[in-house]
């Protein structure tokens, strides 16, 4: 039987383990540290389940998105600040390189993505990774950003040209 | 996830274990905190305690005067009652009495 107010704890493991990967997808590029990202991640699902008795089922998946984007905010003010003083972790999440060249390849990839997204601005960072790892539509990532929907297409498409014009070594207008 | 780009972000796995590691983050969250009813009846207890304490004294010193002043009203001569002392001032009324009122140990002159 389905409560309409209320998500069980078998709810929200389930409701974990659907959204783990584009959850931290989400919030690791934000914060660029794997532990940090699953941290923001546990955080996000602690909320959840502290509120689990006023939660709907049916809601709590725009609920954990909305949580981690917050946190993931919060955390990267933080972790700018822990970088330049400890600088970073290196990327773990890669499967293992079969040469150091295709390790040192993957690593300056990486670095050139980091830097392209630092550059863009939060309101396009956030559309873009909504719309990139969330299966979300664009009406439903409209509703969660309160934005007109077809704002979200335009920052979307936006954020795009941008990190293409970063990774290609230009500087966007 | 969004499969209608050419995917600039690619798909990470997220640390493995990370369930096992939220559920015994959470178990220890709840083994720390203490219920909210225990929390309630120690800040209510402190509020009351507070209250006592800072009162006491007040409740009891007007109460005394109340009562000498009643009691001297009815014609009755006036008593030191429980602890406090009631010292005569004067009055330019023949019928008016003025007592200062005060504690037994307190160290104010009277009249001032």
């Amino acid at each position: 039987m389905t409560r309409a107010l209320g998500v069980s704890e078998a709810e929200w493991e389930a409701l974990y383990r659907r959204l783990e990967k584009p959850l931290y997808n989400l919030a690791y590029r934000y914060v660029w540290n794997s532990q940090e990202a699953q941290d923001v991640l546990h955080d996000a699902f602690i909320e959840l389940w502290a509120r689990r008795d006023r939660l709907i089922a049916s809601t709590a998946d725009r609920y954990a998105w909305v949580t981690v984007l917050n946190l993931s905010r919060k955390r990267r003010r933080w972790s700018r600040a822990k970088r330049f003083l400890y600088g970073d972790d290196p990327l773990v999440s890669l499967a293992a390189p079969t040469t150091l060249e295709a390790d040192a390849a993957r690593a300056q990839e990486h670095a050139s993505l980091r830097a392209a997204m630092e550059q863009l601005p939060e309101k396009l960072r956030s559309v873009l990774l909504l719309a990139e790892f969330s299966e979300m539509s664009y009406e439903s990532i409209s509703e969660l950003l309160s934005i007109p929907l077809g704002t979200v297409a335009s920052r979307r498409n936006l954020a795009l040209r941008q990190l293409r014009s970063e990774l290609n070594g230009e500087h966007s207008a | 996830m969004s499969q209608h780009t050419d995917r600039i972000l690619s798909v990470l796995e997220p640390p493995p274990g990370g369930l096992a590691r939220l559920r015994s983050r959470r178990d220890s969250l709840a083994r720390r905190a203490p219920p909210w009813w225990a929390l309630a009846a120690g800040a209510a207890t402190a509020v009351v305690w507070m209250a006592v304490l800072s009162g006491h004294t007040e409740i009891r010193m007007q109460l005394t005067g109340a009562r000498l002043v009643g009691e001297r009203s009815q014609g009755v001569g006036v008593q030191m009652l429980e602890g406090g002392r009631a010292v005569p001032l004067s009055s330019d009324a023949a019928n008016v009495r003025v007592y200062w009122v005060e504690r037994a140990d307190s160290t104010r002159s009277s009249g001032q």
